[in-house]
């Protein structure tokens, strides 16, 4: 249909349809819970229709058959997600909402800049016409501008280092429900884009998917990282996130490397999406409820208070149990694909006599990172769920069952996603996915995790000072380049002004008192000799007017008459 | 023969006879006679004009009958009418509207002496514009200045007498010069009738003889007249003499008597030397640098001045300018340019002028801008014409100024080469220049003085606060001269018609 | 043109004629429709005026103006109206009486006649190198006369169209907007911003295409050095204003940057480019109008010019605020919002031009614009509606009725064009095409 100027396209084949159906489940189940998360809680107005707005933009981007399309509710959604995230109010919010922001509008106008150059490059922006479309230029500059362009902003929508900033940030403020969908579909609109990006208009290039696979792998291990070393129940979640995006990154880089021949890679991808779009709902819904009741996030502050409530309890276990890549989740099933991707690439590159060291070095970060992850994920889940706290009183409170922690329908709405994943593991329970092989790194990753849990057991890990956000990037912008660029516009604009002024002197004096009586020459000589200048002044000024200058001035102009014409 | 062609010959005889009598008759009497002499004469010039208009081709008046070469000769043709019926108006409208002034400055007793000059003055104007005798214009142009400086000295102060004695010592060298190039031209060619000298000049230069004097008498012309009509760098007596003097005197000074000089340098070029020989003269060369170092020079000194009829003064010199480039360019294209800023100079300087002298009398009886600061609100009359003049000069469309800057660069593209890309760029910079001062004394006279602060002193702010009388004269005056100056801006296409016709017949 | 009328004939070759073709319509259009709304918005910001009459005497001269200006047949008509239209918005300016305002209006008029000046001396190259003195597409330029004259021809093409470009804000004749725009009273800023400068881009569109042509300028220094100044003008503009916090200033800075994204348009001399800046122009008009009417209105009912004074206003003037929201999105370039599409016309047709370097660096700038009018425009709108807890919060009350009236209406615009740009678009792609 033809709006906003040119004609959008909408299609509902593979991937499109899969994360649109899965866009409606995550809305209705946030939703639903949002009854009773926001009944307490102000601008309840402003915060479902921003709920809808966004699930219609989400939609508009996952069903979208052309690239112009999927720009335009991607930018609509940012805006629409924006208002979800400064919910609150408060100044964390707030400085939350302009890191999203920020990154949301300037990943935005790259990636536009990187739609301008793919357009130019082959006339077309439909989807399904981009792999032909791209095959000629394989290699070229200009597509290579084209793609990182596009790649920053889906990027950083998606959160993958290094424009995973705001997403440590802005989850946590969010409330529950929103970041359960900031979380889990809404980071997938931009893995979507690189999906794109890798899979079709790159597919099969080494260098790219090299650099793709780089970034994965950092994204992975830092999230994970920075997870583990998180004091809040929310930003573990969120860091948690960055982690699971760099792992979807790492197949996507995998699926581009291989030219999406590598079944494996492809599989585990798109299930390793649908899962953690189903966990963090989870999660986050339970993280909701516990927000919901003691108004508090910090570890220590709501350690033991799942103590008696089993049913919460087993919601969380089986989103943590499917995070870590626990056999018999279908997390596992969708790690161990991407597991075995990698080892496939590997022992192919090593057939082919190519140098694996590197790819060696990824899978092992891959399995440190799975190790991570179970490590902060039964970290939080001893410390709502088995631990006492450490204040007896607090601890008598929260075991006090007065009244109920979540309604009927919230737990049941929390228990669909349980259920779905449940569902995908059983449905995956297949011979050939609990091979040995395939069994050893997952339990290569637990076995780190664990021994981490260990060396960590009791310990209470302080947040980590350095913020990338706050150190790197806003000194640099706000404080470097903005105030450089800010210089070189003002000097720009003077320039008319201030040779006008040059060159009127003080013409203008008299009539505009208000301004400063600048006079260069009097600047320049020091106001000892402006008297004398000006009585120098006076004097020629006087000889001027005189007889005998006329006189001088008329002979002068007499002899070059003579002159000019008796020569000619 | 027509009875209207007499009118040249005795419009200049009733001026001089009415001059005489204005010596004996008293005050009021004179003033009477002296408009309603400049009136008929200005009302037989229109006839004379309406006469070419239908058709008529230029004629020779002989005077008294005595055949050529020993007798006196006028020329007239469509361009020498309309030059002379706009002289005798704008003088009359000046007088008119300068009156109030003629009494505070001169003084009752010297008034019919004012009237004598005047009168005289007119005389010797059309006498220049008709003349076909070099020896006759050599007299006229000794009236001529004698006049002008009585004019300009009769206002006895003693800024003025100064100012006008360097008039006269510069004045007087130059109708040296003038008096030096005809004796040349005389003992080389033996005539005085410019028809006759044309054909001697023309067969001397055909015989290649008696170059140099011929190029020196026509340096020494050149030289002489440009004097006389303030050429750069000929001019700086200007400044002092125009703005000392009372304001009807400025009016006609600035307004007609420099062009009257102009006017006789082109019928000699046109009628002495010959257009074939001038085409390709050098001495167009040095009138058009100096005519263009004119206008951005006068244009620079106005930007300086503080005081509104120093500025005029100033802004004088750089029309002037204007004509000495469209003259210097050497096409009649560019002859007409320069004869359409004639008139429209005439017009608005003599208006502005007159204006300036209202806006002094609102202002206690000074000129300089801290002064005169809100005049144009005191005295309305006055800011309106500034208005009118300054979009006259600025050169907005509708208004005179634009044919003349119009016509003036379409006559330099068709010329090519430097002269065209040194006087575009000299139009618009002294086009830019004069809309800033010009604009400036708009704003300065403009200013509603409760909202501003002001320099002026507190006596003067007393004396703004005195009702301004204005004279029924003076407004009659200026709005005839709004009307004028609005009509040859709307009829300009009429105004370049005439113009290039007359040129046609008259060489 | 075909049909030109001949009101006045100064002289052989020199006369007033008047035609209408389709890109003077959509000017005229534009005119008018903006007249109107800034009409009903001023019918009650007067009060805050204090010399309403001399106003709208004024406003309605300008409108006059304008119209003959849309509808100038040849270029002496076109300079004519250009010059009285400086001359009668002036008053506009220094309504307010002040000495600020005066020295505004004084700036604004030295600029602008001195543009205009530089403006005629194409005039007097036109007329004797051209064939006729009605504009035609594709330039009127004489072949054979021309020929060996190009350098002179593009000099003076050149200074007329930077001439010109005073009125448009285009470097370096650009300072008198963000003097004058601001101390104008609220519904002459909008109308100064949002369609005075749009007749400086129609008297260079002019230029460009129907006298010289673009076949004659595409392709030499001249369109290098006028695609710069207008890619510095664009980022100047939004640079400046990003770091101002008076609220009418920072909206004149950035309507110097936007007008030059119109302006970097018509220089590419492409036809998607072009058809981007004629888009531009017109949702420019809109959403300027609209944003010098929220700011006019914040300024009438509660008396606060200051950026950092407004904290919180959103809440307290929702339905100003709001639509200044919606229209501050459509200025950054966010689809469904009008302006996305101009925006990707200018792009795509500055690289589909191929010229070197300043194919890609165009669009690079105009979206580090984009992104610096995000951020001197949403601040507003966030601290508006979302002061933060604990911060303190500004005193106020709704503007009246028909102030809202007109703002919206144009924010109506600003959704429905962006949405339902198809049959605007159509008509700007023919009117552009005509120009080649």
């Amino acid at each position: 249909m033809d709006l906003c100027g040119f004609t959008m396209s909408f299609t509902t084949a593979g991937i499109h349809g899969l994360y649109a159906v899965m866009a409606c489940f995550m809305w209705f189940v946030s939703l639903a819970f949002s009854l009773e998360y926001m009944h307490h809680y102000k601008h309840k107005a402003q915060y479902y229709a921003f709920m809808l707005a966004t699930f219609g933009a989400t939609a508009g981007v996952f069903l979208s058959a052309d690239l112009l399309t999927t720009f335009v509710f991607f930018e609509i959604m940012s805006f629409t997600s924006y208002v979800l995230v400064i919910h609150d109010e408060s100044k964390g919010a707030m400085r939350a909402g302009e890191t999203y922001l920020a990154v949301a509008v300037i990943g935005g106008m790259v990636m536009l800049m990187g739609l301008f150059l793919l357009y130019d490059l082959t006339g077309t922006l439909k989807i399904a016409e981009l792999a032909d479309a791209c095959a000629p230029y394989a290699g070229s500059g200009r597509l290579y501008a084209a793609a990182v362009c596009m790649l920053v902003g889906f990027g950083a929508k998606a959160g993958m280092f290094p424009l995973h900033i705001w997403l440590p940030k802005a989850h946590p403020v969010a409330p529950a429900p929103a970041s359960a969908l900031l979380s889990g579909i809404l980071t997938k609109a931009g893995i979507y884009g690189a999906l794109i990006i890798c899979c079709r208009m790159l597919a099969g290039d080494e260098h790219w998917a090299a650099a793709i696979l780089a970034i994965g792998a950092v994204t992975m291990f830092l999230g994970a990282f920075l997870a583990v070393f998180s004091s809040n129940l929310k930003k573990t979640l969120a860091c948690s996130s960055v982690s699971q995006i760099g792992f979807i990154t790492v197949g996507i880089g995998i699926a581009c490397l291989t030219n999406n021949l590598s079944e494996m890679a492809s599989k585990g991808t798109v299930l390793h999406m649908v899962n953690h779009s189903l966990i963090k709902l989870l999660l986050f819904s339970c993280a909701g409820v516990v927000y919901m009741n003691l108004h508090k996030l910090a570890l220590s502050d709501v350690r033991g208070w799942g103590r008696n409530k089993p049913l919460l309890g087993l919601y969380f276990a089986i989103g943590a149990l499917t995070i870590s890549g626990v056999p018999g989740t279908s997390g596992y099933i969708s790690k161990t694909l991407l597991h075995e991707s990698i080892v496939e690439v590997i022992e192919e590159m090593e057939h082919a006599g190519e140098a694996v060291w590197m790819l060696k070095g990824l899978e092992w970060i891959f399995l440190i990172s799975g190790g991570l992850t179970f490590a902060y994920m039964s970290r939080l889940f001893f410390c709502l769920f088995i631990r006492k706290n450490r204040a007896e009183e607090v601890q008598k409170g929260y075991n006090n069952k007065m009244h109920p922690y979540m309604n009927v329908l919230s737990a049941s709405v929390i228990a669909l996603p349980a259920a779905a994943m449940l569902c995908i593991g059983a449905v995956y329970w297949q011979h050939h996915y609990y091979t040995w092989t395939n069994l050893k790194g997952s339990l290569t990753s637990l076995a780190i995790g664990g021994l981490l849990c260990l060396l960590l057991k009791g310990k209470d890990l302080k947040e980590l000072k350095f913020d990338l956000e706050d150190q790197v990037y806003r000194p640099v912008l706000l404080k470097g380049l903005v105030p450089l660029l800010a210089g070189i516009a003002s000097i720009l604009t003077g320039l008319g002004d201030n040779f006008v002024r040059m060159l009127q002197g003080g013409l203008l004096r008299q009539i505009q008192p208000h301004e400063e009586r600048f006079s260069p020459m009097d600047w320049l000589r020091g106001r000892r000799f402006a008297q004398r200048w000006q009585e120098i002044r006076m004097d020629v000024l006087d000889s001027a007017n005189s007889l005998s200058f006329g006189l001088l001035m008329a002979v002068l102009g007499l002899c070059v008459f003579l002159i000019y014409l008796v020569r000619n | 023969m027509s009875p209207v062609q007499n009118v040249p010959a005795f419009s200049i005889l009733i001026l001089m006879l009415c001059g005489i009598l204005c010596l004996v008759l008293p005050r009021t009497a004179s003033r009477r006679l002296a408009d309603c002499a400049i009136a008929l004469v200005a009302a037989g010039n229109i006839a004379l004009l309406l006469y070419f208009l239908r058709g008529a081709d230029a004629y020779i008046y002989s005077m008294g009958e005595i055949g050529a070469p020993f007798g006196n000769e006028l020329r007239a043709g469509m361009l020498e009418a309309a030059v002379a019926s706009l002289f005798s108006i704008i003088t009359l409208l000046s007088l008119m509207g300068g009156r109030a002034h003629l009494r505070s400055d001169i003084g009752r007793q010297k008034v019919n002496l004012y009237y004598i000059s005047t009168l005289f003055l007119l005389c010797s104007m059309l006498a220049l514009v008709y003349t076909n005798d070099l020896f006759t214009a050599y007299v006229f142009v000794e009236i001529n200045t004698i006049t002008a400086c009585g004019i300009v000295m009769s206002k006895e102060d003693g800024y003025t007498l100064a100012a006008s004695m360097r008039y006269f010592i510069m004045s007087l060298v130059g109708s040296g010069l003038f008096l030096i190039s005809i004796c040349i031209l005389y003992a080389v060619t033996g005539h005085l009738l410019m028809s006759n000298i044309q054909e001697g000049v023309a067969q001397l230069y055909a015989q290649g003889q008696y170059r140099a004097p011929l190029q020196v008498a026509i340096a020494l012309m050149g030289v002489g007249l440009s004097l006389k009509s303030a050429l750069w760098p000929f001019s700086s007596w200007l400044p002092d003499a125009h703005s000392s003097a009372s304001a009807s005197s400025s009016a006609m000074l600035s307004g007609l008597v420099l062009k009257s000089f102009i006017f006789l340098m082109v019928k000699i070029f046109y009628r002495v030397i010959g257009v074939g020989i001038m085409r390709s003269h050098a001495v167009l060369d040095l009138l058009l640098v100096f005519g263009i170092l004119g206008m951005v020079m006068g244009s620079v000194n106005a930007l300086f001045e503080r005081d509104i009829k120093r500025l005029l003064a100033y802004s004088s010199i750089g029309q002037i300018g204007y004509i000495f480039c469209g003259i210097g360019l050497g096409t009649s294209a560019g002859v007409a340019a320069a004869m359409v800023q004639v008139a429209v100079h005439a017009c608005t300087k003599a208006m502005l002028f007159c204006a300036a002298g209202g806006l002094m009398d609102a202002s206690g009886g000074s000129k300089k801008f801290r002064d005169i600061e809100g005049a144009g609100r005191r005295d309305p009359y006055a800011g309106v014409a500034f208005i009118v003049g300054t979009l006259s000069m600025v050169g907005i469309p509708f208004f005179g100024g634009f044919i003349t800057k119009l016509s003036l660069v379409q006559a330099a593209v068709t010329v090519g080469g430097w002269r065209n890309l040194l006087s575009i760029l000299a139009i618009i910079t002294s086009t830019i220049l004069t809309a800033i001062y010009y604009i400036n004394v708009l704003a300065i006279v403009f200013r509603a003085p409760e909202t501003a602060p002001t320099k002026a002193s507190e006596k003067l702010r007393e004396e703004w606060k005195k009702q301004v009388r204005l004279d029924t004269e003076y407004e009659f005056a200026i709005i005839l001269f709004i009307i004028l100056n609005l009509t040859i801006g709307l009829q300009s296409d009429r105004l370049m018609q005439i113009i290039t016709t007359g040129l046609s017949m008259f060489g | 043109m075909t049909n030109a009328v001949t009101l006045l004939t100064i002289s052989d070759g020199l006369s007033i004629q008047f035609a209408s073709d389709g890109l003077g319509r959509i000017f005229l259009c534009l005119d008018t429709v903006m007249w109107i709304l800034a009409a009903i918005y001023a019918s009650k910001y007067k009060e805050h005026m204090k010399k309403p009459k001399q106003f709208f005497v004024f406003f309605g001269l300008t409108y006059l103006m304008l119209a003959a200006l849309s509808m100038a047949a040849n270029y002496l008509t076109m300079y004519l109206c250009f010059e009285f239209m400086t001359l009668l918005s002036m008053p506009m300016v220094l309504n307010d009486g002040t000495m600020e305002s005066i020295a505004a209006a004084r700036k604004y008029l030295m600029y602008s006649i001195f543009g205009a000046t530089l403006g005629l001396l194409g005039f007097f190259f036109s007329a004797y190198y051209g064939t006729s003195a009605v504009f035609v597409s594709g330039g009127v330029l004489d072949a054979a006369k021309t020929a060996g004259k190009e350098g002179t021809l593009l000099v003076t093409a050149f200074i007329s169209i930077v001439g010109f470009g005073a009125k448009a804000g285009l470097f370096p004749l650009h300072a008198w907007l963000p003097t004058a725009h601001p101390v104008a009273p609220a519904p002459a800023s909008a109308v100064l911003s949002g369609v005075i400068t749009k007749a400086g881009v129609l008297c260079i569109l002019r230029i460009v295409y129907q006298v010289y042509g673009a076949a004659f300028l595409s392709g030499t220094w001249v369109q290098t050095a006028l695609i710069v100044l207008a890619l510095i003008t664009v980022f100047m503009g939004s640079m400046m204003a990003y770091g101002e916090d008076l609220l009418k200033k920072r909206l004149a800075y950035s309507t110097v940057s936007q007008v030059s994204y119109v302006l970097f348009g018509v220089f590419t001399m492409n036809p998607a480019a072009v058809l981007g800046a004629l888009l531009h122009v017109v949702y420019h008009s809109i959403i300027k109008d609209c944003l010098f009417f929220g700011a006019g209105a914040v300024i009438f009912t509660n008396h606060k010019e200051y950026v950092s004074q407004l904290r919180g206003m959103g809440k307290k003037m929702p339905v100003t605020y709001g639509c200044f929201t919606i229209c501050s999105l459509g200025l950054i370039g966010i689809p469904p919002f009008a302006g996305f599409l101009s925006k990707w016309y200018l792009a795509t047709g500055s690289l589909s031009e191929g010229l070197p370097v300043l194919s890609w660096l165009g669009p690079a700038v105009l979206l580090l614009s984009a992104l610096l009018t995000a951020g001197y425009l949403l601040p507003i709108s966030i601290q508006g509606f979302f002061p933060g807890e604990g911060e303190k919060e500004a005193e106020g009350k709704e503007a009246p009725g028909r102030m809202l009236f007109s703002m919206l209406v144009l924010a109506a615009a600003t959704v429905l064009l962006g949405i339902f740009a198809q049959p605007l678009s159509d008509v700007m792609q023919q009117i552009a095409g005509g120009l080649f």
